[in-house]
């Protein structure tokens, strides 16, 4: 039932937002056409990344993909719980780890060994529009943990063309969606995040839009 | 209800037009179908996305016009909207510029309402005018001046080309024509003749381009288009005219002019549209329409031929 709700609601309601009031230039889809568990890294600058990244899946396949998000800000009352498990199947985690209780890696990496797909911001926190932050390295030590995950790695950039700082309200852009998969996996942990950064500081080098400039 | 026979009957336009169109893309699927078959080595997906592409966006003008007027204006407005979206994106359009990017968007569902309601004054002077006067004064309330004719200039002109001009197809439907002696055609058969006869051309110069293409007609604006190509397009275009005079008020004459007309004010906007790409180093608008690009890919003939015909059939046979 929750999953027929939430394919509507994606059908109806956040696809058609997505797709008419911004739009989605994507490089690299047939990426996530790939079979098998994968862990997601984007970079976070907006409220919207997050819809914007489900809107490239078919809304069939949502009950297999669990973003993260902290518990103690998603999880804060009932009725955040409510809209944040049902819109966005999210997997919410403790930041800090409490006695006798799994930590975050290993709920994560239980939901990697049943089969489903992860989506965490390695940023940590949304940054400024458009501006790059530090790589945290919580996904590449679960990625560690778990080689046969894949490392899907998405770039998002335009949604501060569409609403800088300070505005409020939205001029409709369409956003720029690059999609890429490490075919070679690293087996350390800080070459994992470091691939993860290069490829962030590569791609929205690139798509730096010159429209800014004069 | 439309029964059976009215779909072959050339008193019924629309329904003869819908036959037409399925006619003509069942045998193109077939003819795709078939060269899969004959060249199974040939990769086949952008070819079998393009029909697929072409039954949706065929389907959905068709069932839209013959519905209801109201559903029609909806459809181009967000055509309109798709367009401007891509162009404005497309454009290094600066973030200072915000509100009068947003106005621009914003006067697309007042033009249709003009359209809608018939107000042919408001509907000819409001982009061309009052935005035109509009829109640099939002520009000079940010205070920056550098660039300025070149950014106001980018904005209104993609409000001309892609809001004043595509509305045209909106107030084609209700164009209220003189006493002709073919009553049966009226503002929806002709929006019908107009779109299918700008798109066929597309199609047209196309084929005939990759048949006898020789001789380029301007490279370095769109290298694929050549002269054999564009009066190809234009001869097809005429007889298509001829052949669908049921759907106007002129005769087969003035029909099969009109095919000419468009053929060559459609090539014209193509041109354009082109340009802007290249200038931009672009190829596809975007990727909206699976095998064809992005929506202003798409519109762009009809830029130019929607108000050439509009204006044509206004001064000659509206009241």
């Amino acid at each position: 039932m929750t999953r027929l709700l939430r394919m509507l609601i994606h059908w109806l309601v956040i696809k058609p937002f997505v797709n008419l009031g911004f739009g989605l230039s994507v490089r690299g889809r047939e990426v996530l056409d790939r079979e098998g568990p994968f862990v997601l890294v984007s970079n976070h600058n907006s409220h919207l990344d997050l819809i914007f990244l489900l809107s490239l899946f078919s809304p069939t396949r949502l009950h297999h993909i669990r973003p993260i998000g902290a518990a103690d800000y998603f999880g804060r009352n009932a009725l955040t719980r409510i809209l944040t498990s049902l819109i966005f199947n999210a997997l919410l985690i403790q930041r800090e780890r409490k006695e006798g209780e799994p930590g975050a890696l290993e709920v994560m990496g239980s939901e990697l060994e049943a089969g489903r797909s992860l989506i965490v911001f390695p940023e940590g926190t949304r940054g400024a529009p458009e501006q790059l932050g530090r790589i945290r390295s919580g996904a590449s030590v679960l990625l560690k943990s778990h080689p046969e995950a894949r490392l899907v790695m998405v770039a998002m950039s335009g949604l501060g063309r569409s609403m800088p700082k300070g505005s409020f309200y939205p001029v409709p852009f369409i956003c720029k969606v690059t999609i890429e998969e490490a075919e070679q996996r690293p087996d350390e942990v800080a070459e994992t995040t470091a691939l993860v950064q290069g490829f962030f500081t590569r791609v929205l080098e690139a798509e730096k839009r010159e429209n800014d400039g004069w | 209800m439309p029964e059976l026979h009215d779909f072959i009957d050339p008193t019924k336009p629309l329904a003869l037009m819908s036959t037409i169109v399925v006619g003509l893309m069942s045998l193109a699927t077939l003819a795709v179908f078939a060269l899969g078959r004959m060249k199974p080595d040939k990769d086949m997906t952008e070819l079998r996305l393009r029909t697929r592409s072409w039954w949706i966006m065929a389907g959905v003008f068709l069932i839209t016009v013959c519905a209801t007027d109201r559903l029609t204006y909806v459809l181009f407005a967000l055509m309109s909207y798709m367009a401007l979206k891509e162009y404005f994106t497309m454009l290094p359009t600066k973030a200072v510029d915000r509100a009068a990017l947003f106005w621009s968007y914003a006067c697309i569902p007042f033009q249709y309402y003009w359209a809608a309601t018939e107000w042919y004054g408001m509907f000819i002077i409001f982009v061309p005018v009052l935005l035109f006067l509009f829109l640099p004064f939002m520009q000079i309330l940010t205070g920056e001046t550098r660039r300025f004719v070149s950014r106001t200039s980018v904005i209104h002109w993609g409000v001309m080309l892609f809001v004043f001009g595509l509305s045209h197809l909106a107030y084609l439907t209700t164009i209220p024509l003189r006493p002709s002696a073919f009553p049966h055609a009226d503002g929806r058969s002709l929006l019908v003749f107009l779109v299918f006869i700008t798109e066929a051309n597309d199609i047209f110069q196309f084929l005939c381009g990759k048949t006898f293409g020789r001789h380029k007609i301007s490279p370095s604006v769109s290298p694929n288009k050549t002269w054999e190509g564009f009066l190809g397009g234009v001869v097809l275009s005429t007889g298509a005219g001829a052949l669908l005079a049921f759907c106007t008020p002129f005769g087969i004459a003035m029909s099969a002019a009109c095919g000419a007309i468009l053929a060559c004010s459609g090539f014209i906007g193509d041109l354009v549209v082109s340009a802007i790409k290249r200038d931009h180093g672009v190829k596809d608008s975007s990727s909206a329409i699976p095998g064809h690009g992005g929506v202003l890919d798409r519109v762009d003939s009809l830029c130019y031929t929607a108000p050439v015909f509009f204006h044509l059939v206004n001064y000659g046979y509206a009241i």
